[in-house]
């Protein structure tokens, strides 16, 4: 167990140096380029050979947008990847290993067969929305893993925003397991910065006997009032010349405990079911959030307070947008866009 | 100590002329400088009786001389301070009789202008002495018709080992408190004479000059029982005694100390078993720079032991990662080292005695472990019949220390805790940040002794120690990378050993140690919804036995057991496969769970021999064997080592050593749910080689190459398929602490590399580090100052680089493709200066001493790590520690 221990000490003092040193980077709520939110799951735990309905929330920050985002689905669902990860779907299958084996190769793994250079974007679906069946065998297909509280199954789904068009890259040695077998590509065939295309993915579990429902939102407020979420909140700009000097709101979504759903495989070491965890991530066009994300509930000791976060609107009058998305532990999402009118 | 030189020399001039040269006709044929040379013409070359050349005070002026008969006298010695048997001689050698035979050239005012050894003792220090000595030899010249002349002539030292001596101290009773003046001391030797002496009114006594042989020593005192012990005088040694003198009628008291409980007896420390044996007294222990006077903490200037990076308390041993070495507190394994954020060991420096650092090809009294094996001896409380206290306080925690008799009883105690005020400044912070604290990180440790010398040969120790950390804070404010770090979040580390330590030296040639240890470990730690419970009940034992079976042959056997019943509850995401990042965020997996009762039990027996086979040799053959029941395994691990003198006086010596050591898998590898069932240990093989040589009895230096060799190795939930080497130079040039100065220069040249499975490219360590300089000193200025400075010049640490990747859109977070292999990219140079400044006032009854230690003196930005921005399209080094003075003060009765 000493190893465990030296780990935990490491990973608290590295966690520790993280905190001290943060560098001034722009933070991960200021929307300036393309984006992937969130996805959102009908059935975040789906039954083996239910139909899924998957949404994805995608912004174009850019202020040059002559090559409008799109939002692209990759062709199939990536069913129980080894060892459950995402980056296993790209890879190649390795002899004798059979379906749900720890070395099955991943469906995505066909994308290696295509020479890079074959433009991808007349085969694949846009839009912000894809439905997908469970496979009937999610379940029984994946490989037993001891410790595990009860079988279950996983299917990934991969899409990328894109202002561009995709195509079949080489792979990059560099990287090793972590093969991105597509890259997005502007009409000059090339490789357009990160700053214009995101590939994501969504991970939809199959149980057959377990649910979870997407946390509900049941308002927000800004500086305690309620927010109509069709007009957006209104707010004065910041005349302050250093941007410390501008006055805070606070933002707070507010999620019902009826929403905070108990986790049946989370017992503590008496046995007792504990709930879910869920937290609340913001973002905004114009203006600047204190903090990316905020903890709404914890597991052991539930509701918390303070959750709101510090908002300081831009010195610019205009108008941008703001977005919450709320999340629990277990794959569920939800979220509201909510105009800002910056005066 | 100091000691009296016993100065015995014989100038043998061989009655007048018997020693003079005949072989110094050359020399009379020779021009001298200061002398003119033979004036030519024919005549023979004039000749003592012996056949001594003596050379004139010729006039140049003077007509040639006519060959006559001419009377010829020697040298005479007038002036002989003697020659001094030498120091290193007497610290590091066997304290033989040794003779140097000198040629001297003796000039005409009779003064020795030449000291040439002609004849030396094969020890260097003798040969230095006598030509030292000879120099300041004055004689009335040598004559030729009445005129001086210059001669050579031939001189010899003998030299032998100054006489031992005894001193002591009588106490009155047992009280151990009050002296016992005119008590009377006789030591009567094996042929029934005697030397008599009487305690002082201090009750001290002291008898010099004694031959090396057996004597009985006898003390008896007016109204008080006369007590007898049989001494055996080494040659050059002293005994330093404490002796209680029971009273006629007084009841003996359980537990009361008879006899003489404290000896020093000064000689050469036997060679170490080990091929490498690192040690740290007190005084380095407590004055290293940047260390904060920290004990385990001044290891890591050692060479072979790597920087750890950022914050980290670890120890990293010749490229073996931190869990290969274990720390022992005298014998008894412990979990933790540091506290903490490596802030400070979990044992204060106040209590311990000594550190002794084997970084590989360790005896086969040690075992489970590849890298390294430190073993921390505990003091004694002191035994002088008085109450001593110590407190201390600086910025980080605040200690004390109190020790002194239990009332008359014989027993000593010592009491010892530390508790950090870390929590003070820091829970404002993180309440400040947005943190909810129900505790803020805090630790403490402390220690309790209890100590009786039973007699002469015998002791007997109980030592209770432990140590907790612990924190508990609510954040509310996720983590944009991973927002499973964000809830409550708790851990607590710790540990308590109650320790008993009995020694018995039944006699010159036969000791035992017994040592016993029970206690509990706990590791907790809570992260959002993900926990890890263990307790852990510790027993462990240790029986060594040396016997020395004939001159020159010891044979040491002994036991070593461990039996561990544990308690653990987890729920934890799975492992990453080896070599691969993790699939994601921890909340993405379905988590593992386990809760399981089990036992760890690891006996062992370990025998070793001690050879001396020819004089400065040392042969260590050793076979320890090992069971594991977790693994029902065996690990059967033959070692040697050997050392040859190739000088010894300076001592030079040649070293090395191959042995096999086998370290079973950690408890969890071993675990069906988070590793593999039916692992055996991993094993290395150690090969070291090097020379050490101790310049004189301050300045050592050393040399040596290691290659370790790893197979077997434990590839998590994949089994023993891992190899890898670590191979190096280190080099240490120390000096040793005397009076005023300590320090050293230590060098280490290292790989590290593993192969985690045979078909994979072999990657570098996670620990490796190509270079480690060190240099460090402390120098006491007078008048309580004392000034010391530590510089390190280290390669960075490793690092894996990240690229935009994915984005994970049920977590919110961007996932970075990691650069293959992982840690296969290093971080800048480190360099930093540490300066510590201490001052001490002494009192009639205390002293008072304070320090300032300024830890990267000129505030260099050394590189820990490499931040991102949320998505990895944007990078900055991550900083260290800026320049960080603290202040601490102590106060010492």
């Amino acid at each position: 167990m000493r190893r465990l221990v030296q780990r935990f000490v490491a990973c608290a003092a590295l966690v520790g140096i993280a905190a001290a040193c943060v560098a001034d980077f722009d933070p991960q709520s200021k929307i300036g380029s393309v984006r992937i939110l969130a996805s959102r799951a009908d059935k975040p735990y789906a039954k083996p050979g239910e139909a899924v309905h998957l949404e994805v929330l995608a912004v174009d920050g850019r202020t040059d947008k002559t090559r409008p985002m799109k939002m692209f689905w990759l062709p199939f669902v990536c069913e129980n990847p080894r060892n459950d990860a995402y980056y296993a779907c790209f890879a190649p299958p390795s002899r004798d290993a059979g379906a749900g084996d720890a070395d099955a190769g991943g469906a995505g793994a066909v994308l290696g067969l295509l020479r890079p250079g074959v433009d991808l974007t007349p085969f694949l679906k846009t839009g912000p929305a894809y439905d997908i069946t469970m496979p009937k065998d999610a379940v029984t297909s994946h490989a037993h893993v001891d410790g595990v509280d009860g079988p279950y199954g996983l299917a990934l789904v991969f899409n990328v925003a894109c202002a561009g068009h995709l195509e079949i890259v080489a792979a990059d040695p560099s990287t090793g397991v972590q093969q991105v077998p597509i890259a997005c590509f502007d009409e000059e065939e090339n490789q357009v910065d990160p700053s214009q295309y995101v590939i994501g993915f969504t991970r939809v579990y199959a149980y057959d006997d377990r649910l979870n429902q997407n946390p509900v939102i049941d308002h927000l407020t800004f500086e305690g009032n309620p927010v109509d979420l069709a007009h957006g909140i209104d707010v004065d700009h910041c005349t302050t010349a250093l941007r410390r000097d501008c006055p805070e709101k606070k933002i707070d979504i507010a999620v019902p405990d009826t929403s905070w759903e108990l986790n049946p495989s989370d017992k503590d070491t008496n046995g007792t079911v504990r709930h879910e965890q869920v937290w609340a991530s913001y973002f905004s066009s114009v203006g600047q959030l204190e903090g990316d994300a905020r903890l709404l509930y914890d597991p052991a000791q539930g509701k918390v307070d303070g959750s709101e976060v510090k908002y300081q609107p831009p010195n610019e009058i205009g108008d941008g947008t703001l977005w919450i998305v709320v999340h629990d532990n277990r794959g569920g999402a939800n979220w509201v866009e909510v105009p800002l009118h910056v005066h | 100590m100091s000691w009296a030189p016993i100065r015995r020399h014989v100038a043998r001039l061989g009655g007048t002329w018997a020693l003079v040269l005949a072989s110094a006709h050359a020399f009379a044929q020779e021009p001298q400088k200061d002398e003119p040379p033979p004036s030519q013409g024919g005549s023979s070359v004039p000749r003592g009786a012996s056949g001594a050349v003596l050379v004139p005070k010729d006039d140049p002026n003077a007509p040639p001389p006519k060959p006559i008969q001419v009377v010829v006298t020697p040298p005479v010695l007038t002036r002989d301070d003697g020659a001094a048997y030498p120091a290193e001689m007497l610290a590091n050698a066997p304290r033989e009789t040794a003779k140097v035979s000198l040629l001297l050239v003796v000039d005409a005012a009779g003064k020795v202008t030449r000291a040439d050894v002609e004849k030396g003792s094969g020890f260097e220090p003798f040969d230095r002495a006598a030509v030292e000595a000879a120099k300041r030899l004055v004689f009335e010249p040598a004559k030729r018709g009445g005129t001086p002349v210059a001669a050579k002539v031939r001189h010899t030292y003998e030299f032998a080992p100054p006489k031992s001596r005894i001193l002591g101290k009588v106490f009155d009773g047992t009280s151990r408190t009050r002296p016992l003046a005119q008590a009377t001391v006789t030591l009567r030797a094996a042929d029934g004479s005697e030397r008599k002496v009487a305690s002082g009114a201090d009750g001290t006594f002291r008898i010099d000059d004694i031959a090396p042989g057996k004597y009985k020593l006898v003390i008896a005192a007016d109204g008080h029982e006369t007590q007898e012990y049989d001494e055996d005088i080494e040659p050059g040694t002293e005994r330093d005694m404490r002796i209680d003198q029971k009273r006629i009628g007084e009841v003996k008291t359980p537990g009361v100390v008879e006899g003489p409980v404290l000896e020093v007896t000064v000689k050469g420390e036997k060679p170490p078993r080990e091929v490498t044996k690192r040690t740290l007294e007190q005084r380095e222990m407590n004055r290293i720079p940047g260390t904060n006077g920290d004990a385990l903490r001044s290891l890591q200037n050692l060479p072979g032991v790597a920087r750890p990076p950022g914050l980290i308390g670890l120890l990293i041993v010749r490229g073996s990662a931190p869990q290969d070495t274990n720390v022992f507190v005298d014998g008894a394994l412990i979990p933790l080292v540091y506290h903490f954020g490596g802030l400070s060991s979990v044992v204060p420096t106040e209590i311990l005695e000594k550190i002794d650092f084997y970084p590989g090809n360790f005896s086969a009294q040690y075992g489970r472990v590849m890298g390294g094996i430190v073993d921390v001896g505990v003091r004694d409380p002191k035994k002088d019949g008085k109450f001593h206290g110590m407190a201390q306080v600086d910025l980080i925690d605040a200690r004390f220390l109190a020790e002194g008799p239990v009332f008359n009883t014989g027993w000593n105690f010592a009491l010892a805790g530390r508790r950090s005020y870390v929590d003070v400044w820091l829970k404002p912070v993180l309440t400040a940040s947005g943190a909810g604290v129900s505790t803020a990180p805090v630790y403490y440790d402390y220690q309790a002794i209890l100590a009786r010398d039973i007699s002469k040969n015998q002791s007997f120790r109980l030592f209770f120690f432990g140590s907790d950390d612990r924190l508990d804070i609510l954040i509310k404010s996720v983590n944009a990378s991973e927002p499973g770090l964000a809830g409550g979040i708790s851990a607590h580390t710790g540990f308590w050993r109650l320790q008993g330590r009995y020694k018995n030296k039944f006699t010159d040639e036969t000791e035992l140690k017994i040592m016993g240890a029970v206690g509990q470990d706990f590791l907790d730690f809570t992260v959002g919804d993900n926990f890890f419970k263990l307790t852990t009940e510790v027993i462990t034992s240790r029986v060594e036995l040396s016997q020395k079976v004939a001159p020159g042959l010891i044979f040491n056997t002994g036991l070593d057991v461990l039996y561990s019943p544990y308690r653990v509850d987890v729920r934890l995401p799975p492992p990453p496969r080896p070599g691969e990042p993790p699939p994601g965020p921890i909340l993405s997996r379905p988590p593992l769970t386990v809760g399981d009762t089990d036992a760890i039990y690891r006996p062992a027996m370990f025998s070793e021999l001690e050879i001396v086979p020819w004089k400065g040799g040392r042969l260590v053959p050793g076979l320890r064997v090992d069971y594991a029941k977790d693994t029902r395994s065996w690990d059967i691990n033959p070692r040697a080592n050997a050392r040859q003198d190739l000088t010894t006086a300076p001592r030079t010596t040649l070293k090395g050593g191959v042995g096999i050591y086998s370290q079973p898998p950690q408890p969890q590898e071993t675990n069906p749910v988070f590793g593999k069932i039916g692992l055996v240990s991993n094993r290395a093989i150690h090969y070291g080689l090097g020379v050490e040589r101790e310049v004189n009895r301050n300045i050592e230096v050393g040399l040596e190459g290691f290659y370790k060799q790893l197979d077997h190795l434990v590839t998590p939930t994949a089994g023993n398929i891992g190899t890898g080497r670590a191979f190096g130079l280190e080099t240490l040039l120390r000096y040793k602490p005397d009076e005023r100065f300590f320090g050293w220069l230590a060098y280490t040249l290292s790989r590290s590399v593993r192969r985690d499975s045979p078909g994979e490219p072999e990657r570098l360590a996670r620990f490796d580090q190509t270079h480690i300089l060190t240099v460090l000193g402390s120098y006491r200025l007078g008048k309580g100052w004392e000034l010391g400075a530590r510089f390190r010049l280290v390669s960075g640490s490793l690092y894996t680089p990240n690229t935009y990747g994915f984005y994970d859109e049920n977590a919110g977070v961007n996932l970075p493709l990691q650069q293959y292999p992982l840690f296969g990219s290093r971080l800048p140079v480190f360099h930093q200066l540490d300066i510590r400044v201490d001052k001490s006032w002494k009192f009639k009854e205390w002293r008072l001493s304070a320090y300032l230690d300024v830890q990267n003196a000129y505030n260099q930005g050394n590189v820990e790590g490499v931040s991102y921005n949320y998505n990895f399209t944007r990078s900055t080094y991550a900083q260290g520690l800026p320049i960080l003075p603290s202040l601490g003060l102590r106060g010492e009765l």
